[in-house]
């Protein structure tokens, strides 16, 4: 059996020991003066802490007594002004009002006026915003469907100098389909996109020549006449 | 206090349609005006031809030919000389295929399919065209051929055989 940590002492001190340990703890309690002198020690701490505490409670007064005499005060103020009719009743004494809480004067300021129409007004002007930026919208889409009636087809692919296999008419395929071998954004664009070609028979290459200072390709489309 | 405050945000409110609905009107407007500001879509455009026989006889390039770096440049300059043979401008006209002789007896076709303007301002204008190759006893060579030519570049079909060397057909649509 291992000597209990400090930790364990305070725990098996609660009665948070869990068994078996908690059994072996207090064996070892039993037999070691020093362990017991510490449980001691946590004994009187315990007691300093609970009278401590007793102290700092008995200095609040109790929320819920106070509240209630308030109440009970007042109840007793209205019940002699009802009573205020009978003459035979000798005057009393006017009652204790409980003091008011001190409530901060924002509550006043905060509280919502019957025709205060301030959310619809925001709601309105939101509305409007949105329905100006649709219209405006709606006002560019619609003229920018008039200018471009069908936007043409168009091979946007340029590429590098590629060769294509002679195919023929029924195997038409665009040229843009296959994948180019540089990427676009580095390429410029050639004089003469090769949308769709059809070599026949024949085997046919495309190159796009670069030519120095100048921004575009040059497109030679080569036959081979066998 | 607070009847002025709503005073504004109605204000507020008001100006902000009111403002979008113009703002609405006047690019519509402007959309219109730009339509009526369109000249009518072209339908015709030049092609310029230039018909080159390529051989590797070691005369060079023909200076008539002129300034053109791609004749040096592979796979044009697998030979190296140039002679100009012929230089002709066609008319092309939309849905129009045009033809020119060539001079090993065949034929080349071009037909105008459509032609783009540029959207912004330094794009260039765009031809649609149909390019066909026929040899001289009638048969396909380049059977079909779609291209969107560039305003004002050439591009260049060669191959056909001719006198120990081969044709090279530089086109160029302006």
């Amino acid at each position: 059996m291992s000597a209990p940590t400090d930790l364990e002492l305070m725990m098996y001190f609660d009665g948070e020991l869990d068994e078996p340990r908690a059994s072996e703890v207090r064996a070892f309690v039993e037999g070691s003066a020093r362990a017991r002198q510490k449980l001691d020690g946590l004994s009187l701490v315990g007691v300093a802490v609970e009278e401590r505490a007793r102290a700092r409670e008995s200095s609040f007064p109790d929320l819920t007594d106070s509240i209630m005499a308030r109440v009970s005060a007042e109840a007793a103020g209205r019940t002699a002004d009802a009573q205020e009719p009978h003459a035979d009743r000798a005057p009393e004494a006017p009652p204790v009002r409980p003091k008011p809480l001190d409530t901060p004067k924002k509550l006043e300021i905060a509280a919502p006026a019957a025709n205060d129409n301030g959310r619809l007004i925001f709601g309105l002007a939101a509305f409007a915003a949105v329905a100006a930026a649709a219209l405006f919208m709606w006002g560019r889409s619609t003229s920018q469907r008039r200018r471009s009636p069908r936007a043409p087809r168009q091979s946007s692919r340029p590429s590098t100098p590629r060769s294509r296999p002679g195919r023929r008419r029924s195997d038409l395929v665009p040229a843009s389909e296959s994948p180019p071998s540089a990427p676009e954004d580095e390429a410029p664009p050639p004089s003469a996109e090769v949308a769709a070609v059809d070599f026949g028979s024949r085997n046919g290459m495309v190159y796009y020549v670069a030519v120095a200072n100048q921004p575009t390709t040059t497109t030679v489309v080569w036959v081979r006449d066998e | 206090m607070r009847r002025t405050a709503r005073s504004i945000l109605v204000g507020a409110a008001l100006l902000s349609l009111c403002g979008s609905i113009g703002l609405a009107g006047a690019a519509e407007r402007g959309s219109m005006a730009r339509l009526v500001e369109q000249p009518a879509p072209a339908t015709s455009a030049k092609a310029e031809i230039l018909i080159l026989h390529a051989t590797n006889d070691g005369k060079g390039i023909d200076p008539n030919i002129g300034k053109i770096p791609e004749l040096t440049e592979p796979p044009l300059s697998s030979y190296n000389s140039y002679k100009l043979v012929e230089r002709v401008d066609l008319e092309l006209v939309k849905g129009q295929a045009k033809e020119k002789k060539l001079p090993d007896g065949g034929k080349l076709g071009l037909t105008l399919k459509e032609i783009t303007k540029g959207k912004k301002k330094d794009e260039p204008t765009k031809y649609a065209i149909t390019t066909t190759l026929e040899k001289a006893d009638g048969k396909p060579f380049i059977p079909s051929m779609e291209m969107n030519a560039l305003h004002g570049k050439y591009f260049f079909l060669a191959g056909p055989k001719h006198q120990g060397g081969i044709l090279v057909i530089g086109i160029k649509v302006k």
